[in-house]
């Protein structure tokens, strides 16, 4: 700390005495936070104790036998659990927040240690049988469950991804048995099903004001969902007309996105939506370019990739100075 | 020399150093407000994500305008010859210092992909012409690496100390290490055997100097140059007496001589020195409460762990893991309590809350990126590993 910078601020008039003061006072006590140094250790003895603890079971499995581990799993779980509920504060619509970073990691690590549970039923037992969709169906409605009763975010990450492992299991064997393996196409279909159904749920939270701080969790994961399904359709069926209604598809969802972003100054949205319809616009005009497979539509695609970023580069700087000024 | 407005630089710098005073609350918001205002700083540097996007699309540009160029002149000889690169390197040059100089740009991206751009295109000049002079595998191959060491170092200082790039400096200082090391291997026999001690000595010095020497206002503009320059000296100060590394490097420079495999020597010497230096570096971080000791020895004890490891196997790699986690898990909750109330002017407490421009929740985005792989899939074998998405998921965005 440079305390000459404090005197000669405060002689200028820019800081008060009682700052000075303070920083005086600091300067005397120096006082180092510990604080990242520690987490880490934290984090990187659990990680090395489970992983050393998880091959020593492996290696074991014969004498410990698979309902010992299972009853430890669940002990973990059920612990986790216990003390969440002992300390959570009570259910609100709004945010609830946290009692503390520790309160968070362990219910994190309820949630993991819970589907470890449910995934090595599964493994050993077959207890869903070969309802794989039954399979990823409970645990995603647990998790949804915990993640709006305890307001995790991270929980809400995990039952997004598991609402998507279970929309993709169950449309994907029919359809690709369907289509002899040859048709990705149920998949593109889910997948831009999937997204808007998590854009509409960004929406209805903010709308509906029911745990409003989610809606930037649902939106990331709905809007790149969305366009990698439009953008995969726009490939797998480039060829055909229906190619560019995939392709229309981009402009439509960025523009009512892009305005939404623009409502909450979120240049990561906008960046983020930007750069899709970036790649779209690009391989439009650069496959129908390349079409015509001369020199001179080489240098139009070079001269059009140095424009369109130029472009690029002033809207990015426009767009940062215009969510500044909201 | 320094290319940068010095009056804004030095605001800069004051505005920096208030910065945590700010965070931690005790400035408040209208007198940050007035200092900014009494030192005003015009430079254009952008969010976190507009300095990627600039970077990424500077370099689409820069590739594509040298192929467009490039194209136009496939025919003539000219972009043959080193003097095509050199003209490149120094149109991306001229650019950069227009963008600096005119548009007020200081660590926008577009900065930062320009300084790059040019200097690896200079250098590939020099590395061609050097190519031309000196054919591979040539007895003077070792003249060669003189030159190129020689040139990154003349480039990389020209740069760092122009743009007051830090990564220029790490380059600058790596380099010069090189040189240094490539001149004494081949001095002569006893130069070739202690290598090792050269470069120990040579990081030392030059981290004694950044420590020390530093504090002169001429240098007040390259404060976070120094402070990487420390970083990167103590790393290769401990790396050079570190055990593994002397053999692997051993090994690769004398290989299988007469007297069977490379042995390092002076296991007595190099042992201790591979164990204990992390150590002295995080004692001397915790006793000077200097952040960069204490950070670089923590990470380096890891490093010495995994080196002795390698070369003794005490325990089973589970017990290990077990044992290090318990100890590491242990010592950490331990310290943890321990500092909830500060003593000996240390703290658990966060001082600053450390948030990155732009206003988006960055661990949120984490976890979101690492659990599309991590979770459990219902049907998988539940010894996946022990993957940590990270957690303290409920802070505000």
């Amino acid at each position: 700390m440079n305390i000459e910078l404090y005197k000669k601020l405060h002689d200028e008039g820019l800081i008060t005495e009682e700052t000075l003061k303070k920083a005086v006072y600091k300067h005397n006590n120096p006082l180092l936070s510990l604080h990242w140094e520690l987490k880490t250790l934290l984090y990187l003895g659990v990680t090395l104790l489970s992983t050393g603890l998880g091959i020593l079971i492996y290696k074991n499995i014969d004498t410990i036998g698979h309902q010992f581990i299972l009853l430890f799993i669940a002990a973990i779980s059920t612990g986790c659990f216990y003390y969440c509920i002992k300390n959570r504060k009570p259910f609100n619509r709004e945010q609830v927040k946290s009692p503390g970073s520790l309160y968070d990691y362990v219910l994190l690590l309820g949630c993991l240690s819970m589907l470890s549970f449910l995934g090595y039923l599964q493994f050993q037992y077959l207890i869903f049988g070969t309802h794989y969709g039954m399979a990823t169906l409970i645990p995603m409605l647990i998790l949804f469950y915990i993640a709006y009763e305890f307001d995790h975010l991270g929980v809400l990450s995990m039952a997004i991804t598991n609402l998507a492992i279970w929309m993709g299991i169950t449309v994907s064997p029919i359809g690709m048995v369907a289509d002899s393996f040859k048709n990705t196409t149920p998949l593109i279909y889910t997948g831009l099903f999937l997204g808007l159904l998590l854009l509409v749920a960004g929406y209805c939270a903010e709308h509906y004001n029911f745990k409003k701080h989610f809606k930037f969790t649902y939106q990331n994961f709905g809007l790149n969902i969305s366009f990698i399904s439009l953008l995969s359709g726009y490939f797998n069926d480039s060829s055909y007309l229906l190619g560019y209604l995939w392709l229309i598809g981009v402009p439509i969802l960025g523009f009512i996105l892009y305005r939404d972003a623009l409502k909450n100054k979120s240049f990561y949205f906008l960046l983020m939506i930007i750069l899709y319809v970036y790649i779209a616009a690009s391989t439009f005009v650069i496959s129908w370019l390349i079409k015509s497979d001369s020199s001179s539509a080489f240098v139009l695609c070079l001269l059009y990739l140095i424009g369109s970023a130029i472009y690029f580069v002033t809207l990015l700087i426009s767009l940062n100075k215009k969510i500044k000024a909201l | 020399m320094i290319i940068y407005n010095k009056i804004w630089l030095a605001n800069l710098s004051v505005q920096q150093q208030l910065r945590p005073a700010l965070d931690s609350g005790e400035l408040s918001k209208d007198e940050f407000k007035n200092i900014e205002a009494a030192y005003p700083v015009g430079f254009y540097s952008p969010n976190i994500f507009v300095r990627v996007g600039l970077f990424i699309l500077t370099n689409i540009i820069a590739v594509v305008f040298g192929c467009l160029l490039t194209y136009m002149l496939l025919d003539s000889d000219l972009i043959k010859s080193p003097v095509w690169y050199f003209f490149l390197g120094l149109f991306c040059y001229i650019v950069l210092e227009f963008v600096v100089r005119r548009e007020n740009h200081f660590r926008s991206g577009a900065d930062d992909a320009l300084t790059w751009i040019s200097a690896g295109l200079i250098l590939a000049g020099f590395l061609i012409l050097l190519a031309n002079r000196f054919p591979l595998y040539d007895s003077n191959s070792i003249t060669k690496l003189y030159w190129t060491a020689g040139i990154v170092f003349l480039l990389s200082s020209y740069y760092t100390i122009r743009f007051t790039d830090s990564l220029m400096a790490i380059m600058s200082f790596l380099s010069l290490v090189f040189f240094a090391a490539v001149l004494w291997y081949n001095s002569s026999a006893f130069g070739a055997a202690t290598l090792p001690f050269l470069v120990i000595l040579l990081s030392g010095i030059i981290y004694y100097f950044s420590l020390t020497k530093t504090k002169q206002p001429a240098l007040i503009y390259y404060q976070h140059c120094i402070s990487l320059v420390q970083i990167t000296s103590l790393v290769t100060l401990y790396l050079s007496g570190n055990y593994y590394v002397v053999q692997k490097l051993g090994t690769e420079l004398y290989g299988y001589t007469t007297i069977g495999p490379y042995k390092v020597p002076y296991p007595v010497f190099f042992w201790p020195w591979t164990i204990l230096v992390p150590f002295i570096y995080t004692g001397a971080g915790v006793y000077r409460k200097n952040v960069i000791l204490l950070r670089t020895g923590l990470i380096l004890i890891a490093i010495a762990a995994v080196t002795f490891k390698s070369y003794y196997h005490v325990l089973p790699i589970e017990g290990t893991l077990v044992l290090i986690g318990i100890v590491t898990l242990g010592g950490s909750y331990w310290l943890i309590r321990y500092l909830k109330m500060p003593k000996h002017g240390f703290t658990y407490e966060e001082l600053a809350a450390e948030t990155i421009p732009g206003g988006i929740n960055v661990e949120s985005l984490i976890i979101a990126s690492t659990q599309l792989e991590d979770t459990p899939k219902g049907t998988q074998s539940p010894f996946g590993g022990g993957d940590f998405g990270g957690g303290g998921s409920s802070s505000d965005f």
